[in-house]
């Protein structure tokens, strides 16, 4: 069964090419606007990471209150013992003059630590709603930048990338890069300040036990790297193959009233299940990476733990340390190898968001074909008079369809073009409408070769209707928006009058602000292809291009279309592909294509007279059209 | 929270053993980080402050001991785990999947394709949290908790109840959050959702977009939406930044009054001084997990909301009412018969089809004509039951589709629809879409008939070319006939063309079409078109205008009478005559030809033609 061979074509098992720094990089790019409020939440961070040293210092100074019964310095430190812990005991032992001394200790150590605690909820409230909004806002940022880059990518990268595998570049993988942004980032940076605050204490308190945990530290930094070698490729291909399953995903439904036709719906399940299939074993052999590599990084923790037992434990029997600095000593240990639990659980995070990182930077530095040229002139109002110049044009590389074509039209004429299913006709129309880049030579109307000036502008007077051409769901209003945003309600009104469909919309629900469905389903073609020209009408360009435009439309309405064409089309230059020759008849001139090639250029009359292909061509469509009289 | 739960529940008992394997993984993984602070203070009890340097090695290995069990049945833990949850979401997308195909177009003309992605891609994920990491967080939580009374149970009755009393609070704290804050939750993902129907009809739809140099007011409008997602985020945000650390503080909070409360009974000599520092460094070892448990309750929360978008789907009416257990229509003939069938679209009030009766004997070959929007698709639409009338009834050999299987009804009908729609696959399995079993040959056959064979076999590849997603790199007249082929070779008893060769070429389609005609038989046959040349093999003519039957007749009847067949036919020979009276243009050929015709004209009937 072929499933999406193209699919698993495209996207290569191989290196996108970037290093891990690069990708670091890039994403720190789209935080550095934020850098204010990631101070601030570093800020937090080391307050954070202060109180949480604290606490349970705090609470074990408490215990050990408790099984020294009672201990002549509170804290310990000169500073607070005498300004808070003194005077507060003070103040209780007058007030409960019956309880023991001991009490107002532990109480004066508890209400530090709950302090310690509140400060901690602050700073952790802060850190996740700043660094959280900081994620958001660039990961926003991010799906608006590869947006706008998808809107200038030119045809040649939508043809072969479908609707899914782009949404799944916009959504799953900036989703990805968003949990680092907003999360993981911050945990680490916590993690690292939380080590170095850890590791201070720890040298003070024993430098042997501090030795035996960063000696055990150093093998888990060592299968964290290891980790990194197997897991990358894993995830990519985890990624890799939930695009395909949203590529799938978005077709069927696309393509559900043909699946429904045809009753393929067990097939299309067995497919999707396949599919399916193929993005669970991925995702699960990614994850195994973990399952092996956490455990094993948790367990020098408990090797730690054991160690300093045993080393600890020599050292109370020689009098050298006491119990209570061995148990604090072995929470401290807790404290230390925490980053790795932590950073084990990030670590899957942080491989997906470098992987999305990757897919997502690759789609952003895919350049087009066509730009926008936002920095060259804008095209000055023109007349409509093209030139193709030497152009060779191809879609895929050295195959081309035209070579060296030349093609001159005067301004205002309307131009038709012929030829047989696959001649080529389309292809002219996607060259003039800057659809797809041109290999060689010149394109230029009135004289301006176009790749010199802005494509918006380039767009305000050359307006295409593409064979097949695409309706929002939204209303008929926001579809008509597409020639003219600007446009009036009366305007909108009077084009939908010259075409043939204001009795119509009028009688719908909500008139202009009807909601067409998903892809206009709510119109028969026929219609959409009256609104689409309707929305020509408002962009009232110089050029118009129309493919095929009128193939669905009945004979009354393109009659009564055609009248109102002949006025629509005075002044513009038009070119009109259109199997029915009776749409074209009156054109300007006829350009018939064979294979890449003009054969014949000519008004009807002087075409017909020639005898040629047109005449072939309309010979067959008369007898065609009158066969049944 | 119930929510999640209950939907979660018919997946995790399909993988039983799993599940009992992971509890008791997790169980013994608890076990294990239990015991090693446990032997920290019985060896310190033992060897340490017995002072017997000699014996510290067995503390060591004990502790050691402990330490590989924990990393052991993690490991083996994750391991099954991680199969356990890939299995869920690969059911619940397969369910949604099923779902997806079996729900009829009414639906897909409500839910958009981002929305539906939203919810099958995004919303299955959000769920492998809450299956891997979480529910091993939560078990492990609630064991380390158990293991901890177990053994305060040991030492004091009292200062265990004093334990148990955090968890009705966290209960508690977790309920009222995940209550209050539902509906930002939801409305994030909702929103989400319009982010991916944002970039889903954009992207359908780029080339239109450029073509009318409208890319800016898209970014526009992404801009929107976009923003709107991150309004709805921040708002979830806030709620994560309370939650987590709030849980946080709750355990400290309840640390200190196991402070006080332990440190009372062992100045009243309750407990023993051991015993009490066992406790706290228990109570410290829970806060690790216990740090999570605000994490688990932003899981829990990302989980109930997903399970509520997912149900949405799941649970998605049919509209399309079909009888249980219901019969394949097995009609004597394959006529077709609408009686007194009215029609409209949900939520308009204008119906599209008004009374409309029609009878089509099998074999019989009929054109459906009509202005734009007169409702001849959506006449053929009700045959294969997309929809189903407001009011009357359509027949099949005389049985009423509603009573049979859907299946079975569709299987009789083969319409190749306006908006021809091509898979991102092979040729050849495009036009096999119908007919998966088919052999080359067929497809070949199908193809030929359809006049696809000569330019597929013109690609480099031939039948194993890949058509883009819309079939972008194929023409629309090349689409047309694969679309063709493809109702071809399902070889239905019904056919039904829907304007579906208007981007063919003249000759090819006349080829085409007595392809077609040739290959008909006794089929029946419904064709819509605005092209006067589809009339050439048809018997009847079906005119409709604004949902109603306006003539139904034969050609050589209609012709001469007054009515909208008759204008259509005189617009048409108006066009004709325009072409022709332009030019000195072969009149007599063209006369000659009409005479051809029309012997053709008499020649052609039942048997005439079908040989």
């Amino acid at each position: 069964m072929s499933i999406h061979t193209d699919a698993e074509k495209e996207t290569q098992k191989g290196d996108f090419g970037y290093s891990d720094w690069e990708l670091y990089k890039f994403m720190y790019d789209y935080a550095k606007p934020y850098k204010k409020e990631i101070f601030e939440t570093i800020v937090y961070m080391v307050f954070y990471s202060f109180f949480t040293v604290l606490g349970p210092l705090l609470i074990l100074r408490a215990v050990d209150t408790f099984q020294k019964k009672v201990i002549d310095a509170v804290f310990g430190f000169e500073f607070a013992d005498r300004y808070i812990a003194e005077p507060f005991v003070a103040i209780m032992e007058k007030l409960f003059p019956n309880m023991e001394k001991l009490w107002f200790q532990v109480a004066i150590l508890s209400l530090a630590y709950l302090f310690t605690q509140a400060m901690v909820f602050f700073t952790t409230y802060r850190q996740r709603t700043i660094i959280g909004a900081v994620g958001l806002k660039s990961t926003n940022q991010l799906r608006y930048d590869l947006f706008v880059h998808l809107q200038e990518l030119d045809m040649t990268y939508h043809d072969k990338n479908e609707v899914g595998r782009i949404m799944s570049r916009v959504t799953s993988d900036v989703a990805a890069v968003w949990e680092f942004i907003g999360g993981a980032v911050v945990q680490n940076i916590v993690n690292l300040i939380t080590v170095v605050a850890v590791l201070l204490i720890v040298f003070q308190l024993d430098v042997q036990l501090a030795i035996v945990s960063i000696f055990l530290m150093m093998p888990v930094f060592f299968l964290g790297r290891r980790a990194r070698k197997y897991s990358r490729p894993r995830r990519k291909e985890a990624r890799r193959r939930n695009s395909i399953l949203m590529a799938s995903l978005a077709e069927s439904i696309a393509g559900i009233k043909v699946t429904k036709g045809l009753s393929r719906e067990d097939v299309n399940i067995e497919i999707f299940r396949s599919i399916n299939d193929g993005r669970r074993i991925a995702q699960q052999r990614a994850v195994d990476i973990n399952a092996f590599f956490f455990p094993s990084m948790m367990y020098f923790s408990s090797i730690a733990v054991a160690t300093i037992f045993f080393v600890g434990g020599l050292k109370v029997i020689a009098g050298a340390i006491t119990i209570g600095t061995l148990i604090a000593y072995i929470n401290y240990n807790s404290i230390l190898f925490r980053p790795v639990v932590i950073l084990g659980n990030f670590y899957e995070q942080l491989q997906d968001a470098l992987t999305g990182a990757e897919r997502v930077k690759a789609l952003l530095e895919t350049p087009t074909k066509v730009p926008w040229n936002l920095d060259h002139p804008n095209l000055p109002p023109t007349k409509g008079e093209v030139h193709f110049q030497d152009i060779t044009f191809e879609y895929e590389e050295n195959n081309p369809i035209y070579e060296n074509f030349n093609l001159h039209v005067p301004a205002g004429k309307k131009i038709a073009i012929v030829g047989h299913t696959g001649a080529g006709k389309t292809t002219i129309i996607n060259i003039l409408s800057r659809l797809y880049p041109i290999k060689k030579g010149h394109l230029l109307i009135d004289d301006y070769e176009v790749t010199k000036f802005s494509l918006p502008s380039i767009r305000e007077q050359v307006v295409a209707v593409p064979q097949d051409f695409f309706l929002f769901s939204g209303s008929i209003r926001e579809n008509l928006k597409l020639g003219n945003p600007l446009a009036s309600e009366d305007e909108m009104w009077r084009v939908l009058d010259l075409v043939g469909l204001k009795e119509f919309v009028e009688t719908m629900e909500n008139g202009l602000d009807t909601p067409l469905q998903e892809r206009g389903g709510r119109l028969s073609i026929g219609q959409r292809q009256l609104i689409i020209f309707a929305a020509v009408l408002l962009a009232d360009p110089t050029v118009v291009i129309l493919d095929e435009a009128t193939s669905n439309i009945d004979i009354f309405t393109e009659m009564k279309i055609q009248q109102s064409m002949k006025h629509i089309l005075k002044g513009r230059t038009a070119f009109v592909i259109a199997h029915r020759l009776s749409t074209i008849r009156d054109a300007d001139q006829i350009v018939v294509i064979d294979k890449g090639k003009i054969v014949e250029v000519g008004t009807h009359d002087e075409l017909i007279r020639q005898k040629g292909a047109y005449y072939r061509l309309v010979n067959n469509q008369i007898t065609l059209s009158e066969i049944t009289n | 929270m119930v929510r999640f739960f209950k939907f979660i529940y018919p997946y995790v008992k399909r993988q039983k053993s799993r599940f009992i394997l992971i509890n008791l993984l997790i169980f013994i993984s608890a076990y294990a980080q239990t015991q090693i602070p446990l032997s920290i203070r019985s060896s310190i009890a033992k060897y340490i402050s017995t002072k017997r340097p000699d014996l510290l090695y067995l503390g060591f290995f004990t502790i050691l001991f402990f330490g590989t069990l924990d990393w052991l049945s993690g490991m083996m833990l994750r391991l099954v785990n991680n199969r356990y949850s890939q299995k869920i979401q690969f059911d619940i997308r397969q369910d949604i999947f099923t779902k997806l195909q079996s729900l009829d177009l009414e639906y897909y003309s409500k839910e958009s394709i981002g929305q539906i992605m939203a919810r099958s891609i995004q919303e299955v994920y959000s769920l492998q949290q809450i299956l891997g990491w979480g529910y091993r967080i939560m078990l492990l939580t609630i064991s380390l908790f158990i293991g901890a009374l177990i053994s305060l149970l040991n030492t004091s009755l009292t200062l265990a109840l004093v334990f148990l009393m955090i968890v009705p609070v966290i209960l508690f704290v977790l309920g009222y959050s995940t209550k209050r804050n539902a509906e930002k939750f939801y409305k994030s993902q909702y929103e989400f959702g319009r982010v991916s129907e944002t970039l889903a009809e954009n992207f359908a739809g780029i080339k239109t977009v450029k073509s009318f140099g409208r890319e800016f007011d898209e970014i526009e409008r992404f801009n929107k939406v976009n923003q709107d997602f991150l309004d709805a985020s921040l708002e979830v945000v806030k709620v994560r930044a309370t939650l987590q650390p709030g849980m946080i503080f709750l355990l400290s909070l309840s640390l200190v009054i196991l402070l006080f409360v332990g440190g009372a009974f062992t100045s009243l000599g309750i407990i023993d001084t051991g015993s009490f520092v066992a406790f706290m460094l228990l109570s410290l070892q829970i806060m690790v997990p216990g740090r999570f448990m605000g994490d688990l309750a932003i899981q829990l929360q990302t989980a109930n909301t997903a399970a509520r978008r997912l149900e949405e789907v799941l649970n998605a009416e049919k509209h399309l009412k079909e009888i249980p257990n219901a019969p394949d229509i097995r009609p004597e003939t394959y006529s077709i018969e609408f009686d007194h069938v009215y029609f409209r679209y949900p939520k308009s009030k204008n119906y599209v089809l008004k009374d409309i009766s029609l009878k089509i004997n099998e074999g019989e070959r009929i054109a459906l004509l009509g202005p734009t929007g007169s409702g001849k698709s959506t006449l053929i639409n009700l045959i294969p039951r997309f929809f189903d009338p407001e009011k009357g009834v359509i027949k099949i050999g005389g049985c009423d589709i509603r009573r049979y299987s859907l299946k079975s009804v569709r299987d009789l009908v083969g319409i190749v629809h306006q908006d021809n729609f091509l898979f991102t696959l092979s040729i050849r399995d495009n036009i096999a879409f119908g007919k998966k079993d088919a052999s080359f040959d067929e497809i070949v056959k199908a193809a030929k008939l359809a006049k696809a064979h000569d330019f597929i076999m013109e690609f480099p590849d031939g039948y194993d070319t890949i058509v883009g997603e819309r079939g972008v790199t194929l023409s629309g007249g090349q689409r047309q006939r694969i679309a063709i082929a493809r109702v071809l070779l399902a070889n239905p008893p019904i056919l039904i063309f829907d304007d579906s060769v208007s981007a063919v070429d003249p000759e090819t389609e006349a080829i085409l079409q007595k392809n077609i005609n040739d290959h008909l038989g006794t089929k029946t046959m419904i064709i819509i078109s605005q092209r006067p040349s589809s009339l050439k093999y048809v018997d009847r003519i079906v005119m409709l205008e604004k949902g109603q039957v306006v003539q139904d007749g034969r050609h050589e009847d209609l012709i001469s009478q007054p009515g909208l067949y008759r204008e259509f036919i005189d617009a048409i020979e108006q066009q004709v005559e325009d072409l022709v009276l332009m030019e000195e243009y072969d009149i007599k050929k063209f006369k000659a030809l009409q005479g051809a015709i029309s012997i053709m004209e008499e020649e052609k009937g039942r048997g005439g033609m079908s040989k």
